[in-house]
């Protein structure tokens, strides 16, 4: 059994869905900052700072009042979301998830490439979390609480590991740190140099019972999450919100935590009930001032990207009538993905699947170079500014790395270039200055000018040009103003 | 396919999304009202006229004037297409540039795969024309006679995929085989043939030979076999091109004398 414990220390601040990340935002508790966003601590904002004095410091805080009730809300939406990886999820309050990774890992490809997704899906969601994974549940939580992002994976390992993490490791423990103190108990280790009758008169089974369960003296029974039958969440915005990208960018975390519950169970939606909570304009609204907002599927799916796309879609056609503070995301009906007939889901697990096959097939019969993955490279000389790499290399998975680059395509910075390419290029003849190839040929003015490299061994100076022969046919020449303005053929535009 | 989406102003409004991959139906080529009417009434009559009505998934080109001519109104998805060219840099591979764009959008990034391409692929033009580098996968075979092999591991088992193949020799008979393979399967295979294999049989679906226009903007492209009857006009289509500035070859200048001569005023 491996453990990977999720810590969230700044879950009280990321339950909220921020847009921006720059604007300055804290959580604040009677009348005190809680906890500050980086933007409001780059200011001085700092925990225990009265709100007004945190005001003074920087009026443009936005601020909100804890509620544990969210908190444990966004706790356990992630703790669905998470039981995509693994069948056993725990939820380790108030700021932990524990996942047993294992027995995962495997099917992930590998411990590594399984906390790396865990990782990123965490982001997508605006949430940072401490990874630390250890044979037992409670050592795995230690080590992530105090901040050490390790995998450690055998039992011995582990207790060599956490005698030497500080008191506040243990969850039991911050209650009593006023106490530790004056015995003069800083790390694990001088807690475990105390008498243990002692020490369960003075602090109670917990403490004892944590520190064996972490060393994996006694048996540490979790209770796992289970999915529910519907799924339903609630994203509150930190400020009301008439922005179409600001209510996208929330929902998208609640779609994602969707999609996470859907693959979980194995599930998918063919339609998604989202609700838009409108702002109180007078104490004589309404109190359920609402949006419904039906998001119907052609297919079902358990894909968050084609569920945002159509909410993108939707809200860029509409302008909000008032603002937003509250976004609820529900799926009602959930079908069983096995019983769909040609769902997108299962599609695009069996494109992954049969790529997957195919290449390990050509891979063993024509070797792990046969198959290349074109790459566009960050240069001005023609010859250095695309590559290609061997697709086994570039990755584990090889389907995976056939992705679709998350930003559109950039429109090309230089001018027209061909799609065969000639390295290295053919001298071309030519009568007088004009070059010839199957006859006269056509140039396009102005040319393009490359000259680059002179930093190193292989400076170019060219002027290049789109040339077009009698016949039609569309060359990329240049002349080479070090080569005594020869000619030379370097494409052709297919 | 772009999703397209269409939604309501009822008070709780709703969304529906297309579904991608809608069939198109094949079109008739020149519906000619007059005297047809009574044999339309027929069911089950096949006018001889019409392109063949197949099941077809297919890629649409990007041209409109090419996808009235084709089954399925787009390069066929589960057949063979050949391309007939002994000319390189006419824009054989240009033409494909818009389909292969809209397939990059698609979810799930199908890949192109190129086999055994008679020189480097250049990552900047591809990704030039809207088409990820990272989906184009470069496939060359240490020996010729892999290729074959590899041209029909990928028709048969590759997910949504499009593949260009140059092979070097094909028998009518690996042809046959190719054809079997990619059938009913939703791949995109066109291979690139020198012109001359017009003169062979081929069991591909869609034969086309191409031929530049002179100004090196037009592509003209005689469809030689299709499913359907026969067209003998070529299509005329124009591939994104990098000539901006280049004026036509045949362009005349304009001399004064040609002008319209302005009307005399009356003095």
């Amino acid at each position: 059994m491996l453990w990977t414990a999720l810590y969230l220390p700044q879950l009280p601040l990321d339950c909220h869905a921020q847009t921006d990340a720059q604007a300055p935002f804290a959580i604040v508790e009677k009348r005190r900052i809680h906890m500050a966003n980086a933007a409001a601590r780059a200011a001085g904002v700092r925990a225990d700072l009265p709100l007004s004095a945190a005001l003074a410091l920087e009026p443009a805080l936005q601020s909100h009042e804890r509620e544990p009730l969210l908190e444990k809300a966004a706790l356990e939406a992630l703790s669905l979301w998470a039981l995509q990886y693994t069948s056993a999820v725990s939820l380790a309050a108030p700021y932990g998830l524990l996942l047993e990774t294992g027995g995962s890992a495997r099917l992930f490809g590998g411990l590594e490439a399984l906390l790396q997704q865990i990782t990123d899906g965490l982001a997508a969601q605006g949430h940072s979390a401490l990874l630390a994974s250890a044979p037992t549940p409670a050592g795995a939580l230690m080590l992530a609480r105090s901040g050490y992002a390790e995998h450690v994976t055998t039992l011995p390992e582990l207790r060599h590991r956490l005698p030497v993490l500080p008191v506040e490791a243990l969850q039991s423990a911050q209650a009593y740190s006023a106490t530790f103190e004056s015995l003069g108990a800083r790390s694990v280790a001088d807690l475990l140099a105390l008498p243990r009758d002692g020490m369960k008169r003075r602090f109670g089974d917990f403490l004892l019972d944590e520190i064996d369960r972490a060393f994996g003296h006694v048996p540490d029974p979790l209770r796992p999450v289970t999915l529910p039958a519907a799924f339903s969440t609630t994203l509150p915005l930190p400020a009301p919100a008439e922005s179409s990208t600001t209510i996208i960018y929330a929902s998208g975390r609640g779609l994602r935590q969707l999609e996470g519950f859907l693959r979980a169970g194995k599930h998918a939606v063919d339609r998604i009930e989202l609700t838009l909570h409108h702002e109180r304009q007078s104490r004589h609204d309404s109190p359920d001032n609402v949006t419904p907002l039906t998001l119907h599927l052609m297919q079902p799916s358990a894909d968050a990207r084609r569920f945002i796309l159509l909410l993108t879609e939707h809200l860029n056609r509409h302008t909000l009538k008032r603002r937003v503070e509250r976004i609820t995301i529900a799926a009602p009906q959930l079908l069983r993905a096995d019983e769909i007939t040609h769902s997108l889901l299962l599609e695009e697990e069996d494109a992954a699947k049969s790529m997957r096959d195919l290449l390990e097939r050509v891979h063993a019969r024509l070797g792990p170079e046969a198959v290349r993955q074109l790459q566009v490279k960050a240069e001005h000389r023609p010859e250095r500014a695309s590559g290609d790499t061997a697709l086994l290399n570039t990755s584990h998975k090889p389907a995976a790395a056939i992705k679709k680059p998350k930003e559109p395509l950039p429109p090309p910075v230089f001018g027209p270039r061909p799609a065969w390419f000639i390295d290295p290029p053919l001298p071309l003849d030519a009568i007088g200055p004009n070059p010839i190839y199957e006859g006269k040929l056509d140039l396009q003015e102005p040319p393009e000018h490359i000259e680059s490299g002179w930093w190193d061994s292989k400076p170019i100076q060219r002027e290049y040009f789109v040339a077009r022969t009698e016949e039609g046919r569309l060359l990329w020449i240049f002349r080479d103003e070090r080569r005594e303005n020869r000619w030379f053929l370097q494409g052709y535009f297919s | 396919m772009g999703q397209a989406l269409a939604f309501s102003d009822d008070p709780e409004e709703t969304v529906y999304e297309s579904s991608a991959g809608a069939r198109l139906d094949a079109t008739p080529l020149d519906r000619t009202p007059t005297g047809a009417a009574s044999l339309e009434s027929i069911p089950g009559l096949w006018r001889g006229d019409t392109l063949a009505r197949v099941e077809l998934e297919s890629l649409p080109t990007g041209y409109d004037a090419l996808n009235a001519q084709l089954p399925g109104g787009g390069w066929p998805l589960g057949a063979l297409t050949e391309i007939l060219n002994d000319r390189c840099g006419i824009g054989e591979l240009r033409l494909f540039f818009p389909a292969l764009a809209a397939l990059s959008r698609q979810a799930g990034a199908p890949p192109v795969i190129l086999l055994q391409p008679p020189y480097t692929p250049y990552a900047p033009a591809f990704a030039g024309a809207g088409i990820a580098p990272e989906q184009v996968l470069l496939l060359r075979t240490p020996r010729p006679e892999d290729a074959l092999w590899a041209c029909e591991q990928c028709l048969k088992y590759a997910p949504r995929c499009a593949l260009f193949a140059w092979p070097q020799k094909l028998k009518p008979q690996d042809l046959r085989r190719l054809q079997l393979a990619v059938e009913r399967r939703p791949v995109l295979a066109v291979l690139m043939r020198e012109a001359r294999a017009a003169q062979q049989s081929s069991a591909a679906a869609l034969r086309i030979a191409l031929k530049p226009g002179a100004d090196g903007r037009q592509l003209h492209l005689s469809i030689l076999k299709r499913r359907g009857a026969l067209i003998a006009r070529p299509v005329i289509v124009e591939p994104p091109s990098p000539l901006f500035f280049l004026p036509d070859h045949h362009e005349e200048p304009v001399h004064a004398l040609d002008r319209p001569v302005p009307a005399a005023t009356a003095a």
